[in-house]
Order: structure tokens, then C-alpha cells, then sequence
């Protein structure tokens, strides 16, 4: 498991977008993640708050991985993993879509406040696992 | 790798050989051995499968476990970590470095207890906000602050991986819940509870696996892999392979070592007077 080109993902923020994929049931999808990996041409699995790039509703959108379903193997001590892999999609700029994450995120993605997109994602989660 | 699940150990009765040239040879060894047994835990590997060995038998090493075990008494000397099975609703509490000077707590179900020594891990799951939530932890971990016991039960199978695939109200916890004291002295109680599955596709083929807490699997399972069957290699004769269980469960002799090790770790602690704390400790057989 982990995120791969491919991967079908849930969007949990309350953007129009978001809410109009899920209640037609077509999925947005994963198609690049935006990180370095360790093979040079060769794309990484997608984490824990790592931006990625989706398909959805014939549009092309960067989001963040709020989210991520991790095999047994893979799980980090105190990490919580979801069922399903959750997402927050983000505009052009690279601000959140949506105003407000309908789901609990982990404690986790606090490690990333430095960085002043993911900051603006962190100020829209009302409930942390 | 998981380990098979519900491996189920056939239990031969205990032979004693009589010597009618010499019984007086035979009586006195079964008599220092019930008095050797005095104070020591018959359910040990379950209650502490962190002090088992290796399931690998190639890997078993006598000087790691020893190192290790000794890591494992001081850890717990220092933190209570309380009996807890399979099926039983544990609730963390540990620090967290992203949340400051607050505590991170969760509750859950645990589904899985994983690895021996330093490295063992238990798995708790819980529905928050129909979202199913898993959170792994490493039993020595030092962030751990606390373990709770809010219920003490057992299921019907040592792995609640398939609670993925369940139905979410047998994978939700009240984040509040008082604990429930278990009487001292009696037996665990097993929760016989069958879980309804939801509709396939599932994370494994739960249908061929010989669960014993999931309410028929076959009838929910899609024709595709019902044609599949007679294909796939089922394993189902391992659990009579006598000389297989030998090689990756414990045997009588170390569990007594161990305990008696843990014993004196005990006796010596409190001598010095530093603590109160007892390691070794069980809910059924409690004096």
C-alpha cells in the first residue's frame, strides 16, 4: 500500500470539488507526489502530508495527504493510520479550496507548521486524532 | 509477516512414565517440580508475549533475549503496564512533541500484538467519526506515559486484523469510558461475538482463513473467488505439524526461567526499597 500514481483518494475538506467527486462516487485519484525520492526518476510513495498531485472531475489538482492508509509494516509508533486515504485539495496559489476539514487529522501534520502552505491547511482542522 | 491467527495448539495429555524397577526414582521429580511452580503464571505466554522468544527458530538468541529482558523489567519498573489480551479496550496516554506540554490519549480495541522483546507492539483501533482509526504502538517506547485496561477481555481469535473489514459498530469506543474493574481470581472472560463483515472487496480473503470470530464469510464472499477455491493452497493441516509448534511456541522450561528471573528482579527491588511495583502479576490467578 501507500499512495502511488493511481491510488483513489477522499477529499475531506468542504470544497464544492471536493463534495461534487464524492457524491458522484468517481474518486479523484493520485497522478504525481511532489518529493524527492530515493531513485533518481523513479516517483515515491506519498505520506503523511506530503503534497501530491490529483485527477478530479477531468481537472488536475495539487492537495495534501491528511490521511494515509500504511501496511502493518510500514506504521510508525503513535502514528494514527485512517482506513482511507484522506485529502485537503488545494488552489491554484497552493491555498486550501475548502474552508474547514470535516475529519479528524493526525497530530503529526504539526511537524509541518513551518511551512506557510501547510499552515494554512493546519488552521482549517478542528479535530486532531 | 502476521502470525498465523488462529493456529490452533493440540494439547496432548502430559505422560508420565512410570519405572516400576525403581519408583523411587520417579515420585520425587514430579514433587520439586510442583513445588518449583509455586507463584508462577500457567498462562504466561499469553499474559507476556513480549518475554517470549522468537517464533524463528534460527533466531532465537540467548544473550540478545537476556539483554533485552533486563531493559524490559527496568522499563517496567518505571511504568505499569497492565495485563491486556487481544480484544481487550486499551486506552494510551503519551506524550506527544507536536501537542507541547499536552497529552495525547487514545482508546481503541486491541486487534494485534505483534513481535517479542523490546520490540513489541500492540495495534488499537477505533471509529472516530466513521473514520477507522489505527494506532500502532511500541510497547517500550518512552513516550508511553501510561497504560490503561478499560476492559478486560478476550475474543475468540488472537488477530482482530479482519475488524477492518467489519462493520464499523464493532470497531467503535467511547473515548470516555470508565474501566471495568476485573474480579481478582477469576477466569478472563471471552466475548463470543461474531462479526458481520461488510460487502467484499476486503483487505484479505477471509473466507478461507479459519476465523473463528467472523459469521459466515462464504455467503458474502463474491463468485470470483468462490471459483478461485479449489486453486488456493489451504494450509489448514499445519496445526497438527506437532514438531512445527515446538519450533515456534515457548516451551515450559524457558517460561519457568523467565518467570523466575522476573521473581527475583521483583524480590531484589523491593529489598532495596526503591518501589512497590510488582512485574509479575495475572488477573485469573490472583491470591
Amino acid at each position: 500500500m501507500g499512495i502511488h500514481r493511481r491510488t483513489r483518494l477522499n477529499v475531506v475538506d468542504n470544497s464544492a470539488l471536493g463534495k461534487e467527486a464524492d457524491t458522484t462516487g468517481k474518486l479523484p485519484y493520485c497522478i504525481h507526489v511532489y518529493k524527492q525520492g530515493r531513485r533518481a526518476k523513479h516517483m515515491p510513495h506519498a505520506e503523511l502530508g506530503d503534497k501530491i498531485l490529483v485527477a478530479i472531475r477531468g481537472q488536475m489538482r495539487k492537495a495534501y495527504v491528511v490521511g494515509a492508509n500504511t501496511h502493518a509494516h510500514y506504521r510508525k509508533h503513535g502514528v494514527p493510520v485512517t482506513d482511507k486515504n484522506m485529502i485537503v485539495l488545494l488552489d491554484e496559489e497552493g491555498n486550501p479550496l475548502g474552508n474547514r476539514i470535516t475529519a479528524p487529522i493526525p497530530t503529526k501534520l504539526m511537524a509541518n507548521r513551518g511551512s506557510v502552505q501547510f499552515s494554512k491547511v493546519l488552521a482549517l482542522a478542528n479535530k486532531y486524532i | 509477516m502476521f502470525r498465523p491467527a488462529a493456529r490452533e495448539v493440540v494439547k496432548l495429555p502430559t505422560r508420565f512414565f512410570s519405572c516400576k524397577s525403581e519408583p523411587t526414582r520417579a515420585a520425587p521429580a514430579k514433587k520439586s517440580t510442583r513445588k518449583e511452580l509455586a507463584g508462577l503464571i500457567p498462562a504466561f505466554p499469553e499474559i507476556y508475549p513480549d518475554f517470549l522468544q522468537s517464533p524463528v527458530w534460527n533466531r532465537r538468541n540467548a544473550l540478545k533475549e537476556e539483554l533485552e529482558r533486563q531493559d524490559m523489567l527496568e522499563r517496567r519498573m518505571n511504568i505499569d503496564i497492565p495485563e491486556f489480551y487481544v480484544g481487550s479496550i486499551v486506552a494510551v496516554t503519551s506524550s506527544d512533541r507536536n501537542l507541547g506540554s499536552k497529552e495525547h490519549r487514545f482508546v481503541g480495541i486491541c486487534i494485534r500484538r505483534e513481535k517479542e522483546g523490546l520490540l513489541h507492539q500492540f495495534t488499537l483501533r477505533n471509529t472516530i467519526e466513521n473514520i477507522g482509526v489505527e494506532v500502532m504502538y511500541d510497547l517500550y517506547n518512552p513516550t508511553i506515559k501510561k497504560i490503561e485496561t478499560l476492559k478486560l477481555e478476550k475474543r475468540l481469535d488472537s488477530d482482530l486484523t479482519y475488524l477492518v473489514d467489519a462493520l464499523p459498530e464493532y470497531s467503535t469506543f467511547d473515548f470516555h469510558m470508565e474501566p471495568q474493574a476485573h474480579p481478582a481470581g477469576t477466569p478472563i472472560p471471552v466475548n463470543e461475538v461474531k462479526v458481520k463483515l461488510k460487502n467484499p472487496p476486503w483487505t484479505r480473503r477471509w473466507e478461507i482463513l479459519s476465523y473463528r470470530g467472523i459469521e459466515d464469510t462464504w455467503t458474502q464472499a463474491t463468485p470470483w473467488f468462490k471459483r478461485k477455491l479449489h486453486k488456493t493452497l489451504v494450509n489448514d493441516y499445519e496445526k497438527y505439524d506437532l514438531i512445527a509448534n515446538y519450533r515456534t511456541g515457548s516451551t515450559k522450561e524457558q517460561e519457568v526461567f523467565v518467570q523466575e528471573q522476573m521473581q527475583k528482579f521483583e524480590k531484589e527491588r523491593h529489598a532495596a526499597g526503591l518501589t512497590r511495583r510488582r512485574i509479575l502479576k495475572s488477573a485469573a490467578s490472583h491470591k
